[in-house]
């Protein structure tokens, strides 16, 4: 167990700059994980750690140690691959025992034995010991997988979107499932994923990887209620958070944001930034409410499409020229009609039109930050 | 309400017309083996203009009753009748079905206006061209028309396969898992376009899919499948709120209902459910009226995660449950417990702002009004549910629960 | 096709065993679309060529059955007898021991040079499949082009060196020289099957605790027993079917069955049909090799490793 430090990490394919400058902090039992869309360096990061692919600069370090020429088999890193990477010659028993059986981890076959008879059992699947690969469904592969980088000794755990190939059903129980595994485990793990829900439940801490280059590293509270820009925003929530390009003009009472066509403006009260400044608004869906509310302000648009979600509707409006997506709770609603609904202004977000980034909003109106710290 | 006149449908499209399949069976004959049943006699009926979605899990022959329709595969008994007319035996090109592909299935060498017009030019219809850049337009693909579909997102793709079918103005069209290979933000914004066109072009539809969340958005109806059987027709509301059985209770619902196992018991306190023969949890009053005699029948108990209530485990009426992992998604938390003696662990949906540690004692209350209850061997509905006259929004968001954190 | 996604009770069932649909050998239903003469134009076709192709065996079959006299003719109607057989195994002294021995020199000769061919040969291909090195292609392309260049070309060379260094009529000179047929052969089938499997499976192991020559023993080189079945069949039965080498560079002492056959046809008559007999009995070794092989050939032996 120990920490694992990213310093100025590079890696170029040729021409191609597949990770650039990488600086990465994860603590000793920490949970980190890595969110980025496909073709972002997520998997290069991990293989960087583990020593499969060498390094264009920079150095890795391991509770200290620099294993940045080390081999594989020396850093003391166990790896689960996103395709699984199961031996399908081998039964499942054989699989998960094959690290025990190596010159560097070698027990003897009682300790083997008694070692996967526990993580198996904690995985649920001690009944399929005598199984082939093949014989196996997608999330029993999964487990399988899972029980062999768990089976021995190991300072770091590196996963490669360990659920991407699982149908939404299952992959919502398997983040369960590995929520719970790592409280028990403490073991200083590097996780990696495209899918935001992963990145909430189960990273202490979550960063935002983005073509190779780092946009954010924090807390998942940090991450939704303070992103440092837009890409940050929108990578978190479903559906994505509303957008709306515009400029913060003066009226008599403060600040106000206003879309091109005027028809979309909130008022801002007291807010830190120059006018005329033009801006991207930030509106969640499940912040807006339908009719008006204390506290907020409202706006009146018409509905372009209603779509149910079960127990919610995903309702979107057009305001002006603008369509903003709400989620609220079932109701009466009918595309075609006049409708009003309610914006919480200190839970918007502003980003600099130019930059993108997340403009910082005075206390006064300012946005909450991210509630308790867990 | 589930009132069905309510739901606004379009004007229909005056070419769309209904679609019946009555008693349509599809069996595939194996060499040395049995024969394999696909579809197994199935009686639908799609209005004019409405939009029915297929729903079901991968195998369950929903593509194979698609392609019936579109008359790529012969049924092997039944009858499929447009507007009337039965058009089994019929070629596909002559049946006035078009279909998207799930796949797009464009044709490379050619531009997008090309694609569009292809099937007009085809059948030498004189104002193709034109006709393909109006549907471009409505689709808002007027930019892309002389690109080429290697030069497009999946999206746009989508939209392309989308225009080339509509162009026709068929009688009945026929989506194919049209949003399954769509990144997630191009997925939300085609969904309710796909929504939109449907309701204001009219045209009689059926859409296929494996994806609940698509066809609650999309259908008017939602037909859900599962080995060539249907195992409930109705609306979005209908077959989220009150499944017809197992099967459906567990497909519908994002996250997925919380099914456990019991057994109707009659004591001193009238009929109520146990759980796993510790727990007695009460029923409803109509629910109870319904199951008056069934007592000690082996029954599933259906709750979905957002109508369990949180509390403290010695409060009375809680089930005393202990915490596996808590999510903090952000938009809403995810619980998981476990109740000893209970097989199978139960999902609460939380606040937001809710927040629990690993084996944290808890309590967990189930909604009476909201508790599904199905026959434990044959997976249907036991005591039906009415029709809820309870509005929605009357269920406030569960608030923090303070505990030990 | 996508996994399945979620079922009625709370098992899952194996990726392989989805609900079949449309199975590749089905069999359409009661409606058939039959164009009879179709079938009996095209499987008539087959036939004829099934016929062309085998013709000649089966001419040689007639012809080492065919008693001395009848030799010449080409009737079809003849008094079979095994007299070729007995004379080409056993019998008559100086032909049957003969050919026994060039029996055994072709076994001896192509085993050994398929063996050595696969010590070295597997690998180099896993070299050339999982690395990229300077001069790593053109290599490669040396080795392929050694199939390419007609064996007559070098045969001369060849047997001045030979008869230099004492390989002349030697099992391992004709061993050696095979490596040019074999070698090839197998380094080119199996880095294609090496690259086949995903480099996830070594790296894996390499993280497990094992050196890449281990890794390389234990998880890749079983993964291709197929194409180790495949290439080391191949080369066998192009090395036994090699005949300008033991042509050229064998004498009385290594010489292999493809050579001793025809030596029936020098002398006052040529005797077909021991020549025949010795063809047929020749073709046992790669045909029982062939038919035992097969179960081996198996696709999907990688099944189950990766997902999907």
């Amino acid at each position: 167990m120990a920490s694992l430090t990213l310093h100025g990490v590079r890696k170029e394919y040729g021409q191609v700059v597949a990770l650039d400058s990488l600086d990465l902090d994860v603590r000793d039992g920490e949970f980190f994980v890595l969110l980025g869309p496909s073709g972002a360096g997520k998997t290069t990061t991990l293989k960087c750690v583990a020593g499969l692919e060498g390094l264009s600069a920079g150095r890795v370090e391991i509770g200290g140690r620099d294993v940045t020429d080390a081999e594989p088999n020396s850093r003391h890193v166990a790896m689960a691959f996103e395709n699984y990477a199961l031996y399908p010659q081998y039964t499942v028993y054989d699989n998960i025992a094959f690290p025990l059986r190596s010159p560097r981890y070698r027990v003897s076959a009682q300790e083997a034995t008694s070692r996967i008879d526990r993580v198996t059992t904690t995985l649920g699947i001690n009944q399929l010991l005598e199984r082939a690969p093949r014989e196996l469904s997608g999330g029993q592969r999964q487990r399988v997988a899972l029980a062999r980088v768990l089976v021995r000794p190991a300072d770091v755990l590196l996963l490669d979107e360990p659920l991407s190939h699982l149908d939404a059903k299952l992959r919502a129980a398997m983040r369960t499932e590995l929520k719970s595994l790592g409280d028990l485990q403490h073991t200083t793990s590097l996780y990696v994923t495209h899918d935001y829900l992963e990145a909430l439940a189960l990273g202490d801490r979550i960063a935002v990887l983005r073509e190779g280059k780092l946009v954010q590293v924090g807390t998942r509270e940090e991450m939704w209620h303070q992103p440092v820009d837009l890409f940050v925003a929108q990578a978190f929530g479903q559906p994505r958070i509303n957008l709306v390009l515009g400029e913060i003009v003066r009226t008599d009472r403060g600040q106000a944001f206003r879309d091109q066509d005027g028809a979309f403006v909130i008022p801002l009260g007291d807010v830190d930034v120059p006018a005329q400044r033009s801006v991207w608004l930030g509106l969640r869906p499940r912040d807006l409410v339908l009719g008006e509310s204390t506290g907020m302000h409202p706006l009146q648009g018409r509905v372009y499409v209603v779509e149910s979600l079960g127990r919610q509707l995903e309702v979107t409006v057009d305001v002006g020229a603008q369509r903003i997506s709400l989620v609220v709770p079932r109701t009466e609603i009918e595309p075609d009609t006049m409708v009003t609904f309610s914006v919480p202004p200190h839970r918007l977000l502003l980003f600099d039109a130019a930059s993108e980034r997340r403009l910082e909003m005075a206390p006064a109106v300012g946005h909450q930050a991210g509630a308790s710290h867990v | 309400m589930f009132d069905r006149s309510r739901r606004s449908r379009a004007t229909p499209q005056p070419m769309a017309r209904d679609l019946r399949l009555v008693d349509l069976q599809k069996r595939f004959l194996q060499r040395g083996k049995a024969p394999v049943t696909a579809v197994g006699g199935i009686d639908l009926a799609v209005a004019e203009g409405e939009l029915l979605g297929l729903l079901g899990p991968s195998g369950c022959g929903k593509s194979t009753t698609l392609r019936m329709i579109a008359g790529l595969e012969e049924p092997t008994a039944g009858d499929i009748r447009i507007g009337g007319a039965s058009i089994v035996g019929r070629s596909p090109h002559l049946r006035d079905v078009a279909v998207a592909f799930e796949n797009y299935a464009l044709y490379p060498p050619l531009t997008v206006e090309e694609n569009i017009a292809f099937g007009l030019k085809a059948r030498k219809e004189r104002d193709a061209t034109v006709r393909a850049r109006e549907v471009a337009e409505r689709l808002g693909l007027t930019a892309l028309l002389d690109r080429k579909p290697g030069a497009l997102s999946s999206g746009q793709k989508q939209r392309v396969s989308l225009a080339r079918a509509i162009v026709r103005k068929p009688s009945v069209l026929l989506l194919d898992e049209p949003l399954s290979h769509l990144d997630a933000a191009e997925r939300d914004q085609t969904r309710r376009e796909l929504k939109r066109l449907q309701r204001e072009t009219g045209y009689t539809t059926v859409l296929v899919t494996h994806d609940q969340q698509e066809a609650l958005s999309l259908a008017d109806r939602v037909a859900v499948m599962n080995a060539g059987e249907l195992m409930q027709v109705g609306t979005p509301d209908e077959v989220y709120d009150a499944p017809a059985n197992r099967f459906v209770a567990d497909f519908v619902g994002e996250p997925r209902m919380n099914l456990l196992d019991g057994r109707l018991v009659l004591d001193r306190d009238g009929i109520g459910v146990a759980l796993a023969d510790r727990v007695r949890l009460a029923l409803s009053p109509e629910t109870r009226d319904a199951t008056a005699d069934l007592n000690g029948r082996a029954v599933v108990i259906g709750i979905r995660p957002q109508d369990i209530r949180l509390g403290r485990p010695d409060e009375s009426g809680m089930i005393a449950a202990s915490v596996f992992a808590f999510e903090p998604l952000q938009e809403v938390g995810r619980l998981t417990a476990t109740v000893s003696g209970v097989e199978t662990r139960i999902v609460v949906e939380t606040h937001h702002d809710h927040r629990s540690t690993r084996d944290e004692a808890i309590g967990l209350a189930f909604d009476p009004s909201r508790m599904h209850l199905f026959d434990a061997e044959t997976g249907e509905r036991v005591a039906w549910q009415p029709e809820s006259t309870i509005p929605t929004d009357r269920f406030q968001p569960l608030s923090p629960v303070t505990g030990s954190s | 096709m996508r996994e399945q996604t979620a079922i009625p009770t709370s098992t899952e069932r194996p990726a392989s065993e989805t609900v079949a649909v449309a199975p590749a050998t089905a069999v359409e239903g009661e409606r058939r679309t039959g164009l009879r003469w179709t079938d009996i134009v095209l499987n008539g076709l087959t036939l004829l060529y099934f016929l062309f192709a085998l013709f000649p065996l089966v001419w040689m079959l007639i012809l080492s059955l065919k008693p001395q006299d009848d030799l010449f003719t080409t009737y079809f109607v003849f008094e079979p007898t095994l007299a070729a057989y007995r004379e080409v195994l056993g019998g008559s002294g100086q032909v049957g021991t003969r050919f026994l021995g060039f029996f055994f020199n072709s076994l001896i000769v192509s085993a050994g040079a398929v063996l050595i061919s696969l010590i070295v040969g597997v690998p180099a291909a896993y070299a050339f499949a999982r690395w990229r090195f300077r001069g790593g292609e053109s290599l490669l392309f040396t080795l392929l082009s050694f199939r390419f260049a007609p064996e007559l070309m070098v045969i001369i060379p060849l047997l001045v060196i030979y008869r230099r260094f004492g390989l002349f009529d030697t099992h391992l000179g004709l061993i050696w020289v095979y490596q040019l047929i074999t070698l090839p052969l197998i380094v080119w089938i199996l880095r294609s099957y090496f690259q086949d499997l995903t480099p996830e499976l070594e790296q894996s192991a390499l993280l497990d605790g094992y050196n890449r020559p281990q890794a390389f023993m234990k998880v890749a080189v079983p993964l291709i027993r197929p194409g180790l079945a495949a290439a080391g069949l191949l080369a066998f039965i192009f090395a036994w079917n090699s005949f300008v080498f033991p042509f050229a560079l064998t004498g009385s002492n290594a010489q292999t069955v493809t050579v001793g056959s025809l030596s029936f046809l020098g002398g006052a008559t040529p005797r077909y049909n021991l020549t025949a007999a010795a063809a047929l009995i020749a073709l046992i070794p790669p045909l029982l090799l062939a038919l035992s092989i097969q179960r081996f050939l198996v696709r999907g032996l990688t099944f189950g490793a990766v997902k999907g």
